[in-house]
């Protein structure tokens, strides 16, 4: 757990749809124990300390490619700081320096 | 191009600075933020967002909004969302429509005014989100009125009630209050406390309710402007975090700012989401109190503040008196609600056994403080108020806090007048800039003093009935409440 807040989750809430259940896909292949909840309409997705989306990753369950932009159509909350948004990688994390996942080789 | 440079390009280079004119005719003393910074050249915003393309993705949000709503009229749904909920949006909309477009003209104030050019192009089209969010809920209106039998209220209605009625004196001095700060201050008030704690109450928790209750257009609504908070939230958290980290300087006023909006947040929403969540769905999916504890407790005080107590940022003072005030809140609005229910254009109704049941189980101590109330109420007991409630001279709703029996009034005495306060969090606001706040003139008072009941009625809105008069003309003897000084 990361010693920089008193309660270490990372999460995001999304509008239930394909986009929403590609990303959640995606995150559940890195982190199986994410905690997925669905309320009317939306998603909540929670995870301890970080949170990493991988573009690539999003568009092979969506079948089509993915501009990590428009997250911001279906993110309605998070918790967390944005410390990463390019074309690659969408970081959430309370370590307001992570910058991310190192690329795969 | 890479993005990042073009980036840079149109926010730096737009900027100048002022050879012409004098830094106090360029930015009035006024406006100008008490906050420090080495540099404001070198703040960035997190989002970093190029405006082709904003322009873009808001485009496709705006299509899938108009997009629900026209399925809503072509196959029903809207005309069959459930009354209930729609007297909900009798006051919820009502007072979002004026709030979000208060909240414009408050970024516009900032994209003008704030030191930083990265902040004031984030404003900017910030401005132009709150715009967006006004309008969104003037079509939901419209769709009320024109499909749903519930006799949705009409425009020259709507900004009376804002206006006038005591109900949305809350709502209205806090938007007042907050477009009238210094430009950060407007920053941490908006972005860091409203956004990032708060707004998530009203924009997921509340159309969680609505889908629940079969309004899709209000719940497709909510989520996309939702979707636009999760970039004001960034700013505001950055924000706070370089002006925290450059100079200690700002520690005071940051804090000062964090509770004073914390408070002023706390008791808007208690008071008008409470009863959205807790009272007008007949489906309710989350209880006010448990979206408090999600949103407020756990994501701002447990994450941003304790992340943010590494610069010396501290919980925000009143916190304790808002944990405190969750479990009776907005049992204690709705039976002032009930109490004053002749005086309110919208459906105030007595909880049904299934209603009762939800909230003891939502609210261990619901029988032992309002069972009595309802029970009463069953067995015909009137519980009409005779007179307009007592307004607190800050958050204007009424000193009917933590609950009725134990209600409180603290006065303050300022140059010759006695101010009175629901609570500690309103008096200490009102020490702290009581020369902000010492011309407010509540409704209340005012009705009270020497005017007749058809006058009061006029001045409300509202027939015996119940139903709006349908009227914008004030009656003799009216002044606004709260005057606010010319913004640009």
């Amino acid at each position: 757990m990361s010693t920089k807040v008193q309660r270490s989750v990372v999460g995001i809430e999304l509008m239930a749809g394909e986009e929403c259940d590609a990303i959640v896909s995606a995150v559940l292949d890195d982190i199986p124990h994410a905690s997925v909840v669905q309320v009317p309409g939306m998603v909540q997705l929670d995870v301890p300390d970080r949170l990493v989306i991988h573009a690539s990753a999003v568009e092979t369950y969506l079948g089509r490619e993915w501009d990590t932009r428009d997250l911001n159509q279906v993110v309605s909350a998070y918790r967390g700081y944005f410390t990463r948004w390019d074309e690659e990688q969408v970081v959430l994390s309370w370590d307001a320096e992570d910058r991310g996942d190192a690329p795969n080789v | 191009m890479k993005p990042a440079e073009q980036y840079q390009r149109l926010t730096h280079s737009l900027h100048w600075d002022p050879t012409y004119v004098s830094e106090d005719a360029y930015i009035p003393e006024e406006w100008r933020t008490s906050c420090t910074m080495p540099d404001w050249k070198k703040f960035n915003d997190p989002f970093q967002i190029l405006f082709e393309d904003y322009v873009r993705i808001q485009a496709e949000k705006e299509d899938k909004f108009h997009a629900v709503r026209d399925a809503g009229a072509r196959f029903g749904h809207i005309g069959r969302v459930d009354p209930r909920w729609v007297e909900a949006m009798k006051s919820f909309n009502t007072a979002l429509t004026y709030s979000e477009y208060y909240n414009y003209r408050g970024h516009v104030r900032v994209a003008r005014f704030a030191p930083a050019p990265a902040i004031r192009i984030a404003s900017m089209v910030q401005a132009m989100d709150e715009r967006r969010h006004a309008e969104e809920a003037i079509y939901q209106a419209r769709d009320y009125v024109k499909h749903h039998k519930s006799g949705f209220l009409l425009p020259r209605d709507r900004i009376t009630f804002f206006e006038r009625h005591w109900y949305f004196q809350g709502d209205r001095s806090f938007f007042e209050d907050l477009i009238t700060t210094d430009p950060i201050e407007a920053i941490i008030g908006t972005n860091l406390v409203f956004e990032t704690a708060f707004t998530n109450l009203l924009f997921i928790a509340a159309p969680a309710a609505g889908v629940a209750n079969g309004d899709y257009g209000f719940g497709q609504a909510h989520m996309t402007i939702q979707s636009d908070e999760t970039r004001h939230m960034a700013l505001g958290q950055a924000v706070a975090r370089a002006m925290l980290q450059n100079d200690d300087m700002n520690l005071e006023l940051i804090q000062d700012w964090v509770d004073k909006w914390f408070w002023r947040c706390h008791r808007l929403l208690l008071a008008v989401v409470g009863p959205v969540l807790d009272y007008f769905p007949k489906v309710k999916p989350i209880s006010y109190r448990e979206a408090f504890q999600r949103y407020v407790v756990e994501d701002f005080i447990q994450g941003y503040v304790s992340e943010l107590s590494q610069f010396g940022l501290k919980p925000p003072r009143h916190l304790d008196q808002a944990l405190s005030e969750l479990e009776h809140g907005s049992h204690t609005i709705w039976r002032e609600l009930y109490a004053s229910r002749k005086s309110l254009w919208f459906d105030v109704h007595q909880p049904t056994a299934e209603d009762i049941e939800w909230m003891n189980e939502k609210y261990p101590s619901f029988d032992a403080v309002h069972g009595d109330y309802w029970r009463a109420v069953a067995d015909g007991a009137d519980m009409q108020a005779d007179s307009l409630p007592m307004i607190c001279d800050i958050c204007h709703f009424p000193c009917t806090f933590p609950e009725p029996k134990t209600a409180v009034a603290l006065p303050v005495d300022y140059e010759g007048d006695r101010y009175w306060f629901c609570s500690e969090g309103c008096k200490w606001i009102f020490e702290r800039e009581a020369s902000k706040y010492k011309r407010t003139i509540e409704p209340s008072a005012l009705l009270l003093g020497d005017k007749d009941p058809a006058w009061v009625a006029q001045f409300l809105n509202i027939s015996p009935d119940g139903t709006p008069l349908g009227g914008t003309a004030a009656p003799e003897g009216y002044f606004p409440a709260m005057p606010v000084p010319a913004t640009i």
